[in-house]
């Protein structure tokens, strides 16, 4: 049962920003609730206030710009950026994340932001959207502010955020016109479960050759993360085997994976090396797919 | 004869409706006016003796209406074994065994007031593994067996942890490892899983200033709780009442009182109240039942020719803080411990042993699951030894009409053999040879089987009472539990009756004034319960017959008698559905039909040492499974691929039911096989929630389950048929567990295998199954 809390229904950040101060660090933002509520239902989290943002309409809905810079409001809910045609054709390493994001009752509540917001290591959008290069807005008080999304990550439950901040927008710049990307999620079981282990990866291509390269881990270390060596290794050479091979052996080296009863830490470090070049191997499968078919267009 | 024939037909179940819309009652959806509600304080040790309990604090919270202690209330209770108290006293077994349990006004107050129970205990040595349990001056969790009142079937060991120690021996065994060219042994485990039902236990209790016990709860055999409820409370049987709601899934997990002793030591502090209590999920994982978990060593001896000729089986199954179920599932996974072979040599020792663990009770497939996992694992090593074909092997050795069992009983209606060449043939067994798929994947093919016994003897009973409208009102007291049993009864009477499904209500079953039934476990109720409700059916006919003698003047023996039809010799007529037309029932004694059945005549004892018998059971369960996976050799993880399963259910009075019990059966063994398992750091469960005890989603169960009905006609069941509840879930495991064998070259001892432990398994090869040649 949920023990007793103020609730607040503002009507624009402003006030959003106003309460959790007034609260200090004893109000959380309610959106999706599907983490919040179940912290509140097992008394693991005891907030004075819930701020319920779901009437700010500025931070609802996927917009594309000419400059095809992508931006997600922070209350769009997995379930809409599941059903999205425009991610589901551009941005499929976020689709392949939304999409197995715990149950369909789960992704029907649950918000994008929330899902960066909590900050656990194994959140299914934010290794995508660090391998698509994604920045986070944020709004408090002292305005509207910027952040690669590395940097909103400060440890487990942990964010950049300041008192009085929230999280309003997440905005992918543009990618190279020739991007190969995908998720993949390892979990115990097939759907409905937490990540063991999971790659993102985003190589914009120059002809054959990757001119950048961004590789993401989620469960992986205290927070999701880039492999930057592994990145670092793929740029300006060609996808061969040998080199994703290659790329996930240093992958796994830099992760620091969790030694839990959930799973042990050199099997999730194995696991990096196998999944890195399979996922590879499907977004390259995936670009080859669409650009044969804009040819046929 | 004009009558629609309702045997063979795949009707809707009749409870699907009201469990599609919601509309079943279920004991969570009840309430009474100004009822309260229970919460419970539990054990925070795995064995401890408990010094004080100071509730001062606790009776200060408000809202708080009764309070009682295991001193209070110091009754034991047990179906074999009368070990378990109400609310622990003395000492406690197990972490999460009750201890205090409170009343109040809203379940928030009673859960406050928990909170402030101050309780000081003196922790004892834990006992939290069977074979720690059976070790030389292992701490004794229950003092005195000869305390208890234990079942002539339970042999406990004085002195030890071993509740029961089930003995079982045919032939010379030492003879027959000396006559064997190969010896083949090795020991497979499994560990504590949980029956993760949709609906928690609950239970609702009044207790009345007369006596008067009634209790609402989703319990699987409503008569078994009331026959140990009376016992516990000494109360004549008449005082206590059991209203059975519908249950929200059960597999073996809802045949013990789990919250039932809780709320009624409660009502009784407060009379005439009703007490209401729905465990947690948590609760559900650390204080109601469990399958415990289990160790089979299984020795087998065979000639070169693959001939068997000594099995030695030892089996050790936990059964945690107190017996419940515990020596009835030794005493039958000791009966199909040497699988469904011809063996003339046989020795199985099967130890049911007490720990400070959760309470392991009976689990769909009843201990030969665990069984079967390690002789259908053991069977394939021996196969690779003598590198003959798995199937061959088995073939040569099954059973078959006339062949004597274990338990020295000339078996009839046999079907083993037929199964296993069905399943081979639907998962073309010929072409197995392991394939590399173009991703890499091993692919291969591997099968099981089994025999499993219902339970004998045992009775049921069933009543069917005529409307003068030509319908049915069928009571019984046999339960419901998702397996479509009611509908199959219902189906049965119609039937018999010459009357529509729709002329057909199944009662709710309510110890007060339904019929007898032993126990709704076993996959027994199709047969006992059916065989009760033709003869029901058939005596309502025998009364109608007379009524229309006395209506028509006739002599009865003159009137010819159908499936609900009766002719006189004057062309009278009568049929059910135009009952009133005929107006022969005006004002004559109502017909009410009854039927009862038992096993006890057929059932001869068994020897108290080697167990054997001319006929210990009235049915065996034949079946086999053949599957082919798909094993990811880079990070472990098994696809099941296909589930090819036949099983003989005698008869199927209703095919798609039989269907989806088994499809069920095989999607459950699909979790047993690969993923559930509860975990423990000492006495504390690591998962004791839905996040991390994994249970198979639809995205997890075989891409395609076949199945295949075997109706080779049981002479004493109802329409030939069988019972098809539990058997479906026991040869999935091992079947996979030597598919993943034929694919990796090594074979997983302990359940689940995980991906991490297949991938570990990948870097060494076995001493017995040598890798494939590819």
């Amino acid at each position: 049962m949920l023990p007793q809390f103020e609730l607040y229904l503002p009507k624009s950040v402003e006030e959003t920003s106003e309460i959790l101060l007034t609260y200090n660090s004893n109000a959380r933002i309610y959106a999706g609730g599907t983490d919040v509520l179940v912290q509140m239902a097992k008394g693991q989290s005891k907030p004075e206030a819930l701020v319920d943002i779901k009437g700010l309409a500025e931070l609802r809905g996927i917009s594309y710009s000419a400059a095809k810079e992508l931006s997600i409001g922070a209350l769009t809910t997995h379930h809409e950026l599941e059903n999205s045609d425009l991610i589901k054709k551009k941005y499929a390493a976020l689709h392949d994340g939304v999409s197995r994001v715990g149950s369909v009752q789960t992704r029907n509540r649950g918000t994008i932001g929330g899902n960066l917001c909590s900050a656990l290591p194994s959140a299914d959008s934010a290794a995508p959207l660090l391998a698509l290069g994604a920045k986070v807005i944020i709004n408090g008080s002292g305005g509207e502010r910027e952040l690669p999304l590395e940097k909103f990550y400060l440890g487990i439950k942990h964010t950049a955020l300041e008192p009085g901040e929230i999280l309003t927008k997440i905005v992918i710049p543009a990618l190279a016109r020739h991007n190969a990307q995908a998720y993949i999620k390892f979990s115990r079981r097939n759907a409905m479960d937490l990540a063991l282990m999971g790659v993102a990866i985003c190589y914009e291509l120059d002809g054959l050759h990757v001119s950048k390269a961004r590789i993401a881990l989620t469960t992986a270390a205290p927070t999701p993360v880039r492999a930057y060596g592994a990145e670092a290794f793929l740029t300006g050479k060609a996808l061969t085997e040998a080199n994703l091979k290659e790329a996930g052996v240093l992958a796994a080296e830099e992760a620091k994976p969790r030694d839990s009863w959930r799973s042990g830490a050199e099997y999730r470090r194995g696991l990096i090396k196998v999944l890195l070049p399979r996922i590879s191997r499907l977004a390259l499968e995936r670009m080859g797919k669409a650009r044969s078919e804009n040819e046929r267009d | 004869m004009s009558q629609k024939n309702h045997i063979g037909e795949s009707v809707t179940h009749i409870d699907a409706w009201d469990k599609v819309t919601g509309s079943a009652v279920y004991c969570g959806d009840m309430s009474f006016l100004h009822q309260l509600y229970g919460a419970v304080y539990r054990s925070p040790f795995s064995h401890a003796k408990i010094i004080t309990i100071d509730l001062a604090e606790v009776w200060k919270t408000p809202g708080v209406k009764a309070v009682v202690t295991g001193e209070d209330f110091p009754r034991l209770y047990g179906q074999y074994v009368v070990d378990q108290p109400f609310l622990a006293f003395g000492k406690v077994r197990f972490k999460g065994e009750p201890v205090v349990a409170i009343a109040a006004d809203t379940p928030e107050s009673a859960a406050e007031a928990v909170k402030k129970v101050h309780a000081v205990f003196e922790e004892l040595p834990a006992v939290l593994d069977v074979y720690e349990a059976v070790a030389e001056g292992a701490p004794l969790v229950h003092d005195d067996w000869s305390k208890y009142s234990v079942a002539d079937f339970i042999r406990p060991e004085p002195g030890t942890n071993i509740c029961d120690h089930f003995q079982l021996s045919k032939g010379d065994m030492d003879a027959g490892f000396r006559e064997a060219d190969v010896i083949d042994e090795g020991e497979f485990s499994t560990p504590m899983i949980q029956h993760v039902t949709i609906e928690t236990h609950c239970a609702i209790a009044q207790c009345l200033n007369d006596g008067t016990v009634n209790v609402w709860s989703p319990c699987q055999s409503p008569f078994a709780m009331r026959d140990q409820l009376a016992a516990a409370l000494k109360l004549p049987l008449r005082k206590v009442r059991v209203i059975a709601s519908s249950i929200g899934g059960a597999f073996g997990g809802k045949n013990e009182m789990r919250v039932e002793p809780i709320v009624i030591a409660l009502a009784m502090k407060v009379p005439g109240k009703h007490v209401k209590l729905v465990f947690t999920r948590e609760e559900e994982f650390l204080s109601s039942v469990v399958r415990g978990e289990s160790s089979v060593k299984v020795k087998l001896g065979a000639k070169n020719d693959g001939t068997l000729t000594a099995v030695k089986v030892e089996t050790y199954l936990d059964t945690g803080a107190y017996a419940t179920t515990g020596p009835r599932v030794n005493f039958i996974a000791g009966f199909a411990s040497s699988g469904p072979y011809v063996v003339p040599n046989i020795k199985v020792d099967g130890y049911c042993v007490s720990t400070t663990r959760q309470i392991g009770s009976s689990f769909r497939g009843f201990g030969v699951s665990e069984i079967a996992w390690a002789y259908e694992s053991q069977m394939d090593c021996l196969a690779k030894r003598l590198k003959m074909d798995p199937l061959d092997l088995r073939m040569k050795n099954a059973v078959e009409d006339g062949s004597i069992s274990a338990t020295g009983e000339r078996l009839f209606s046999v079907s083993a053999k037929q199964c296993l060449q069905a399943v081979a043939d639907a998962i073309d067994w010929k072409n197995r040879d392991p394939v590399i798929t173009p991703e890499g994947k091993i692919r291969t093919k591997g099968i099981a089987t089994f025999m499993k016994p219902t339970g004998t003897p045992s009775n049921s009973s069933a009543v069917v009472r005529l409307n003068d409208d030509g319908t049915v009102n069928v009571m019984i007291g046999g339960m419901e539990m998702g397996q479509s049993m009611t509908t199959v009864i219902a189906q049965m009477v119609a039937h018999e009756l010459g009357i529509s499904m729709d002329s057909v209500e199944m009662t709710p079953v309510d110890t007060e004034y339904c019929p007898f039934e032993k126990h709704s476990s076993a996959s027994r109720l199709t047969f006992h319960i059916g065989n009760a409700a033709v003869r029901a059916a058939k005596d309502v006919m025998e009364q109608l017959r007379r009524l229309a003698a006395i209506a028509w003047n006739v002599d009865p023996r003159a009137i010819k008698a159908g499936r609900g039809e009766l002719t006189g010799p004057g062309g009278q007529s009568v049929t059910l559905p135009e009952l009133r037309k005929a107006s022969i029932l005006r004002d004559q004694d109502p017909v009410i039909g009854k039927g009862a059945y038992s096993t006890s005549d057929i059932y001869v004892p068994l020897d108290p040492v080697t167990r054997q018998s001319a006929r210990p059971m009235i049915y065996w369960m034949w079946g086999a499974q053949a599957v082919e996976i798909e094993v990811d050799p880079e990070t472990g993880k098994i696809q099941v691929l296909k589930v090819a399963a036949a099983h003989d259910v005698g008869r199927a009075i209703n095919p798609v039911a039989c269907y989806q019990q088994i499809e069920g059966a095989v999607s459950m063994g699909v979790g047993h096989a690969l993923i559930e398992e509860m975990i423990f750091d000492g006495g504390d469960i690591l998962n004791a929630n839905m996040v991390d005890y994994k249970v198979p989603t639809i995205a997890d169960i075989p891409l395609e389950t076949q199945v295949i009905l075997i109706e080779n006609g049981h002479p004493e069941g109802p329409y030939g048929a069988k019972g098809i509840g539990e058997p479906g879930i026991i040869p999935t495991v091992p079947a996979i567990g030597n598919a993943l064998c034929e694919a990796i070259g090594e074979r997983i001892h302990r359940l689940p295998m995980k991906p991490e432990k297949v991938l570990e398994a990948l870097k060494k090869r076995s001493e017995h199954c040598h890798a494939p040649t590819i």
